[in-house]
């Protein structure tokens, strides 16, 4: 985004009116994640961690990722930290092993998703579960968004990339 | 002290000696200005839904951290003083009404800076706690409560101590992942008393063998 809005003139505006899709009109955000996304196919996860402003955005995903919250008292890890539970019938990856998060991180998005009918992305999964948490909209990009994928993201490191994935 | 120079820190990665950088108060600042940005531009009273109170603070450690006797005791003896009651006085109501409460999950969620209406906030159970037998569409991250009155009988007891876990389950387990649903005004007392009847009374499909 940093490049589309300094180099190629857009505005946060417009980038962020455009960022979800719908079913009349499909996202140009969405497809472009999508696009440099399946371009590292078949490469290792490899984030890296050498600049401390990188271990500080981790370290603050790590807090976000257990921080509970909202009328539900839910954090990411309420659901999101235990083997083999659902919501419903819905599976629900525990995002502490470190092989699910491979798996979630390198091989799940962006991913299409079927209840939606199209391609979404992490900001999207991000800004779903804040939703289900009743918390307000999640900033699109926002440095709270980039702090938990970044926690993601890193410990994901070693999984083989393959996208965009499918998800219910 | 291994950390003073912060490269060294960084290259020894995330290992425990490196614990003091950043430190846990400057790590909590600058996530909690990260929050307040990410949701700058919702009205104010949906942003307060975000800012914690002491016991969710408490609350939201790693699992690897457990809480101190004295910090399990502040938890749960706030949660005591939480309580509220129905006005009439009963705690449990009709299982009839408690059953469409509790296959409903919908209720105060925020789209586009807007609440969700809805006609009651739902109740939530079955999104982690198996119910009646026949309901297969259940999920598992609280226990299963088939059978629950059969089992525990319905005396004021039982009676007091399931509404009093449903309005707020860390007066008996501080921390635990159910949600607070009458501490934090999402269900009112005489909704409880409806979900408090479906797994209580006999007559409930809960209780059918």
């Amino acid at each position: 985004m940093t490049c589309m809005i300094d180099l190629q003139g857009f505005t946060r505006e417009d980038i962020i009116r455009d960022r979800f899709g719908s079913l009349d009109k499909d996202s140009d955000m969405e497809a472009l994640v999508s696009f440099i996304g399946s371009k590292s196919n078949g490469m290792r996860m490899n984030v890296p961690m050498r600049h401390a402003k990188e271990y500080e955005r981790y370290k603050a995903g790590e807090y976000i990722f257990h921080r509970r919250a909202g009328p539900l008292d839910f954090s990411c890890a309420t659901c999101h930290s235990e083997e083999g539970k659902r919501i419903r019938l819905q599976e629900l990856p525990n995002m502490t092993d470190p092989k699910q998060v491979q798996i979630v991180i390198s091989t799940g998005w962006p991913a299409y998703r079927g209840t939606q009918a199209t391609v979404r992305t992490m900001q999207h999964r991000l800004y779903d579960c804040n939703w289900q948490m009743r918390l307000p909209d999640l900033g699109y990009a926002s440095d709270m968004s980039v702090a938990l994928t970044s926690y993601l993201n890193y410990r994901a490191n070693g999984g083989v990339i393959q996208l965009p994935g499918v998800r219910r | 002290m291994i950390c003073k120079k912060l490269l060294p820190c960084i290259a020894l990665g995330l290992a425990a000696s490196c614990a003091t950088f950043p430190d846990a108060p400057n790590v909590a600042l600058s996530a909690e200005e990260m929050i307040e940005a990410a949701y700058a531009g919702a009205p104010d009273v949906l942003v307060k839904r975000a800012v914690q109170d002491a016991d969710q603070k408490l609350c939201s450690r790693p699992a690897s951290e457990k809480l101190s006797s004295e910090e399990a005791e502040r938890v749960t003896s706030s949660a005591k003083a939480s309580m509220r009651y129905p006005s009439s006085g009963k705690l449990a109501g009709d299982w009839k009404a408690g059953e469409q409460l509790v296959s409903n999950a919908a209720g105060m969620r925020i789209r586009d800076g807007r609440i969700e209406q809805v006609n009651e906030n739902g109740a939530l159970c079955v999104n982690c706690h198996a119910l009646d037998p026949k309901d297969l569409n259940v999920g598992n991250l609280g226990p299963a409560l088939t059978g629950y009155g059969a089992q525990h009988g319905n005396s004021d007891a039982v009676i007091k101590y399931t509404y009093e876990k449903i309005y707020n389950a860390w007066a008996y387990y501080p921390c635990s992942n159910m949600p607070r649903l009458g501490h934090n005004g999402y269900l009112t007392p005489e909704q409880i008393a409806h979900v408090v009847a479906y797994p209580v009374d006999l007559q409930s499909p809960v209780n059918r063998k």
